[in-house]
């Protein structure tokens, strides 16, 4: 065989590997995430970090309700799909206490939250421990990715044109769904989600708000079940007068995807709903209310300071990946998180987690200090593993409540048996309140 | 007998080793996984560093299950349900069958329309039927208020939500049964229908005399087999009520799906499943014993 054609091939051969082993130099990050109101500013924010970085970063996109299980099988398995997975709040510590996640110091020493970035109510750090999400104990082990908490919407329109005040407390509010339902300016006056899956995150800013709760203080290892304290009470009657004076028929089945829906063709008055989907609500091509929109924070009880769920999303760096991957997953957090590339998040339509943009973006809507508002009274109602196992309870009956199936001192009394029984079980010490 | 003896000895172990393949099969594909089910009930996962831990519990699984809240409701709810839509879809299925059956003419076109829901995916069904029941924006409620009447929200109260998702699987499976009951028909025997016809036997009596008594094995066959599918229903639930309103559309399929995915308690979904297998086993065995006694 002629001794240049052998060399030709090792010559093909060497340039392969090459090729190759730049390629795996130049890896790609690999992120899940959910698709959400959300999704839209946070993919033309890599877009640009792709643009202005040469590197690329893939995304899987995946419906919401698939998304943990991708998430788990990722994380559980001996090298993982995903370098950085998408996580939500109500599930954030079973993820934490897994071990999945490589705490962020471990992969870059002293690193720290960047200043003036969010970090709702501690939901970023995990006290291993003491098995629960603590600032102050804990490690950092993700980065905030979307603030999410429920906003106050409404019609500006029809607020001006019928001389409504943009209520402030729970005695404003009800004078306002009165003025709206009055009107007859709109189909329904105030609508917010009930089904099982939903109705604890709509219900959270109104137990928070007067005084409610699922434990105690959570945070500092007190797992007495307050959900069935007079407050609690007191938030669970208000939000179902609420419900039933907005005017929907059957609120009980009414998700979030059906309430941004009615809202953004015109239907409602009022709608509680995510900050994230100020993107959608405000895109002409999704939404006809867009340039008559009002948001607030949710009306708290008079004298009293309003609280509200802190439903974000945050990223972690996962543990079963290269330490090249977790280097580059880190710098694409950090650079995420620098204050020019939050404006442009925002202005592309995602919703910001740094509390020094208001008067730096364009907010013609005068959301940022809303949302700032929000994040600032965000409360974790659940910072514990056994969270996926509460919710469906609470939701539950909650759900029953709104039904009309259970008088509102029974759902909560059950629901908060159930809960202490559940957590006896999982090896806390945790008491419940005597029965309303 | 005694050739049958003669004949293992002499063959010796290889009867024992030709077999071992499909026993190995139904052993890998069927008994393990049951017997991991009886594991996992017995165990809590427990995940620590990335690793996985599995905590021997003994029967605090079972105590979980007991008083578990959606499962005992779903359990109700699927038998109401399965009762009901197997009654329409069998019922349906062979009112279809006989008109197909007794069609000169277009017969094949009469089966490919009838058999169109069984080959949509299910998410084109759950999507299909969202879209027509929708409250607000609903193809059915749209008709409605054309010809000026209100229509109620058919997925948010919680007895018309039922109704519903009955409606819809009824829709959706009905063809399952046509397709058995249609086969059944054409296999019965030319001449007993004519001998009946020739005694002078009406078309009413035909049916009743000869054709129900003949199709009985193939009703029981058909009503076991809906009968076992439609207590898995899971994806009809899942895409057009997740269970709700409360708990009025939950079934122990979604019951299991919330245990094991939504709240990660493998031991608590295991024991779910367990207890639903034998159930359904039991009704499968109830039906065979009866096609059996049919067929004697």
């Amino acid at each position: 065989m002629n001794i240049k054609y052998i060399w030709g091939v090792w010559g093909v051969v060497a340039a392969l590997c090459v090729g190759i082993s730049l390629t795996a130099q130049a890896a790609e990050i690999k992120i899940v995430i959910n698709q959400s109101p959300w999704f839209d500013g946070f993919k033309k924010t890599v877009e640009k970090y792709e643009r202005e970085t040469g590197e690329r970063v893939v995304l899987d996109v995946v419906p919401y309700a698939a998304i943990l299980e991708k998430v788990r099988n990722s994380l559980r398995a001996p090298r993982g799909i995903y370098d950085i997975p998408m996580i939500g709040v109500g599930w954030a510590a079973e993820i934490y206490s897994g071990g999945f996640l490589t705490p962020l110091e471990e992969i870059s020493p002293g690193y720290r939250l960047p200043e003036h970035v969010l970090d709702f109510d501690g939901a970023l750090y995990w006290d291993k421990e003491r098995k629960v999400m603590n600032a102050r104990s804990g490690k950092l082990m993700t980065l905030p990715i979307t603030g999410n908490p429920e906003l106050f919407y409404y019609r500006k329109d029809v607020f001006d044109k019928n001389s409504i005040k943009v209520p402030e407390n729970w005695d404003e509010l009800t004078q306002a769904i009165e003025a709206l339902n009055a009107s007859g300016d709109v189909q329904y006056s105030y609508i917010m989600g009930g089904g099982v899956d939903d109705v604890l995150v709509r219900f959270t800013a109104y137990l928070l708000s007067a005084g409610g709760g699922i434990f105690r203080q959570p945070e500092e290892g007190d797992y007495t079940v307050i959900f069935n304290s007079p407050q609690s009470l007191q938030a669970l009657e208000y939000y179902l007068s609420l419900v039933k004076a907005g005017g929907y028929p059957t609120p009980a089945s009414l998700e979030q995807g059906e309430v941004i829906q009615l809202f953004s063709t015109g239907k409602s008055g009022i709608a509680n709903i995510v900050a994230a989907a100020r993107g959608p609500l405000t895109n002409p091509e999704s939404s006809i209310i867009g340039d008559r929109l009002g948001v607030a924070t949710i009306p708290a009880p008079a004298g009293k300071t309003g609280y509200f769920v802190a439903g974000h999303w945050v990223a972690g760096i996962a543990a079963n990946i290269p330490e090249t991957q977790k280097q580059a997953s880190l710098s694409f957090l950090d650079w995420l998180l620098k204050k020019e590339n939050q404006i442009f998040l925002f202005e592309v339509g995602g919703v910001p987690v740094r509390s020094d943009l208001e008067g730096t973006a364009d907010d013609p809507l005068g959301f940022l200090p809303v949302l700032a508002t929000s994040v600032a009274h965000a409360r974790l109602t659940l910072p514990i593993k056994e969270a996926a196992q509460i919710n469906p309870i609470v939701g539950r009956y909650l759900n029953e409540a709104l039904l009309g199936n259970l008088e509102p001192k029974e759902a909560l009394n059950r629901a908060a048996a159930e809960i202490v029984a559940l957590m006896r079980q999982a090896g806390y010490s945790s008491e419940v309140l005597p029965d309303l | 007998m005694k050739n049958c003896k003669t004949s293992g000895a002499k063959h010796g172990l290889w009867p024992f080793f030709a077999l071992s393949p499909v026993v190995v099969v139904i052993v890998v594909l069927m008994l393990f996984p049951v017997l991991n089910l009886f594991y996992l009930a017995l165990h809590r996962e427990e995940w620590s560093d990335g690793q996985l831990q599995r905590i021997f519990v003994g029967f605090s699984n079972i105590q979980l299950f007991w008083r578990d809240q959606f499962y005992w409701q779903g359990l109700y709810n699927t038998l109401v349900f399965s009762v009901t839509v197997v009654f329409f879809q069998v019922s349906i299925g062979f009112l279809l069958a006989l008109t197909a059956v007794g069609l000169r003419y277009g017969r094949t076109i009469f089966i490919g329309i009838v058999l169109l829901p069984l080959i949509l995916p299910p998410i084109i069904i759950g999507a299909i039927w969202r879209l027509i029941l929708n409250l607000d924006l609903g193809f059915l409620n749209t008709v409605l208020a054309f010809i000026g009447v209100q229509g109620p929200n058919w997925l948010g109260v919680p007895s018309l939500a039922f109704m519903s998702v009955i409606f819809v699987d009824v829709w959706h499976w009905t063809p399952f049964a046509f397709l058995l009951l249609l086969a059944g028909l054409e296999a019965l025997p030319d001449e007993t229908l004519e001998a009946a016809h020739l005694d002078g036997a009406n078309s009413w009596q035909r049916l009743r005399y000869v054709i129900l008594p003949l199709m009985w094995p193939t009703f029981i066959v058909t009503i076991l087999f809906r009968l076992i599918l439609s207590f898995k229903v899971f994806d009809e639930i899942y895409l057009l009520t997740r269970g709700g309103p409360g708990t009025a559309t939950e079934v122990i399929s979604y019951s299991i799906y919330r245990a094991f995915f939504a709240q990660g308690q493998t031991g608590l979904g295991s024991v779910m499943s367990l207890f639903t297998m034998f159930t359904i086993a039991a009704v499968a065995i109830i039906l065979l014993r009866l096609r059996r006694k049919a067929e004697v």
